[in-house]
């Protein structure tokens, strides 16, 4: 055993005063279990910390940082007139070429001299995505540029001290709709959330896309709750529909298929009825924040569909690929329909379009096309993946209603 | 700087507004920026600034650019044309059952 073994083996371990039985007991057991792993590895790291205390004590250096022989030393990336891209960063191959599949699990950056390193690397258990084909979209680098510059501000760039009153009906519609936005961001945040972490660092170009939909989510179920409450009217009804299809898009088992469930469905659903906002809006402090969130939401759509394209593309087997979409299409498309025919979502948006709820049937004749349109986007969305859904969707195309 | 030859290629009225076409566009060309007031953030593309390269087309994902040259002018086909029967609808109730909020008509 090594001084320096010795030393860590007698290291205390401190604990914080358990606050009740269960939660301590947690804490403890979580704990043991994370010293007795990196005691298990200890001949790895150990061995290293040992060198580079002996390195320390004998006053040497080593200076093994410099020979740049295994780098890619010289090469100089070029911004562009718009700045240093992720596109412009990408442009040197050695730098840019993303693998089919990566052996790396863990953060040695693609492009540095990590050959050298790699029998002496820690494998990280939990990033098990490792193949491209499960999160590239073309555009991802141009949607992460443009996620960037069109970031905004709930609480200064919406004009809430100019929130119009309007009729207690309208409120309570607008308050309705504002809970539903606010329960499914909820889910279009945590879904990247879920894979994000799972995802080898050599994609980071995706993940540095999915922590902006992160962050716009927030800022949208941010935005929605606050719209409840600045009207003087609160937070109305969640719905165990909508949460049903939250839950189907959050334990999709592969991202390729959250992705085809929450971007190109899910969120597809709610980018239509943002584009429906113009006339959804009963004040102009509305209508803004329905314009602002349409932008994020664009984006989060088109990434969806061009991931989707590029995982059915990368198939080595493309028609048994699109089998196993089918099937995962046909129940996913009826768990969003139960959030969809939710009257809850409906009936808040017919009083919208209607103008009260003694003109909803009026209304409803505006959720007609709205319905329509969303049902006719997906069915563009998935033809522009190469999936053709037409014939095999299970959303009705036209909406259900006996006026 | 505008260009002495226009380019060809034109978004049609079905952008989602998504801008991944803007960063397509080379840097020095910049000829892709948002319609200015327009409800949707949609995109157009100034033609006396493109250089027909191209590049923007597969970063869209509801393939609403087109080359003039070989497809023609067109106002977009497929699911993303149908909010126009919703506008056409909408339209017309404009300002009524205390509608506090401007509307400016078709997106």
């Amino acid at each position: 055993m090594t001084a320096t073994e010795s030393r860590v083996k007698d290291l205390p371990i401190i604990l914080p005063e358990p606050s009740e039985a269960t939660s301590g007991e947690q804490v403890e057991q979580a704990t043991e279990e994370w010293v007795e792993k990196f005691r298990g590895y200890y001949d790895q790291w150990g061995t290293l910390l040992q060198q580079n205390l002996d390195r320390l004590s004998r006053g040497s250096y080593s200076l093994h940082w410099l020979d740049t022989e295994h780098t890619h030393w010289g090469t100089r990336v070029q911004p562009s007139s718009r700045g240093l891209t992720a596109a412009d960063i990408d442009r040197p191959k050695v730098y840019g070429t993303l693998p089919e599949h990566t052996e790396w699990r863990n953060f040695a950056p693609r492009g540095s001299a990590r050959d050298l390193y790699k029998d002496a690397m820690p494998v990280i258990e939990g990033y098990d995505v490792l193949d491209k084909s499960h999160l590239w979209a073309d555009n991802v680098n141009t949607l992460y540029e443009e996620a960037k510059v069109r970031q905004w501000n709930s609480t200064t760039d919406i004009p809430w001290s100019e929130l119009e009153p309007v009729s207690e009906e309208l409120e309570k519609a607008a308050c309705q709709l504002s809970t539903f936005l606010t329960e499914v961001e909820f889910v279009a945040g945590d879904f990247p959330s879920r894979w994000v972490w799972r995802t080898a660092p050599d994609f980071f170009e995706v993940n540095n896309f999915l922590t902006t939909q992160m962050v716009d989510e927030a800022r949208h179920m941010e935005v929605f709750r606050k719209r409840a409450m600045a009207g003087a009217g609160g937070l109305m009804h969640p719905s165990p529909a909508f949460e049903w299809a939250l839950k189907a898009i959050l334990e999709s088992p592969t991202h390729s298929q959250g992705t085809f469930l929450l971007n190109v469905l899910g969120e597809g659903l709610v980018l239509s009825i943002f584009r429906a906002g113009e006339f959804l809006s009963k004040t102009h402090v509305d209508k803004e924040i329905f314009r602002l969130c349409m932008q994020d939401e664009a984006r989060h759509v088109s990434y969806g569909t061009l991931e989707f394209k590029a995982y059915l593309d990368a198939a080595a087997d493309r028609e048994r690929a699109l089998a196993d979409m089918h099937r995962f299409a046909d129940i996913g498309e009826q768990i969003i329909l139960t959030a969809l025919s939710e009257p809850a979502l409906l009936e808040s948006v017919a009083v919208l379009m209607g103008g009260s709820v003694a003109e909803i049937d009026e209304g409803m004749e505006g959720v007609g096309f709205l319905w329509s349109t969303i049902v006719e986007e997906y069915l563009q969305r998935c033809d522009r993946a190469g999936f053709s859904r037409r014939d095999r969707c299970t959303i009705p195309l036209e909406f259900p209603w006996a006026a | 700087m505008p260009r002495t030859r226009a380019g060809h290629f034109y978004i049609d009225p079905t952008c989602i507004g998504c801008g991944a076409c803007e960063h397509g566009c080379p840097g020095k060309v910049d000829a892709i920026c948002k319609i200015p007031g327009d409800f949707g953030g949609r995109f157009t593309i100034e033609a006396g600034q493109c250089i027909d390269c191209g590049l923007c087309i597969p970063l869209c994902p509801v393939a609403c650019i087109h080359d003039a040259r070989t497809e023609g002018v067109t106002q977009g086909s497929g699911g993303y044309t149908r909010i126009r029967d919703l506008q056409a609808w909408a339209a017309p109730r404009a300002g009524r059952s205390g509608d506090a909020a401007g509307r400016s008509g078709e997106v």
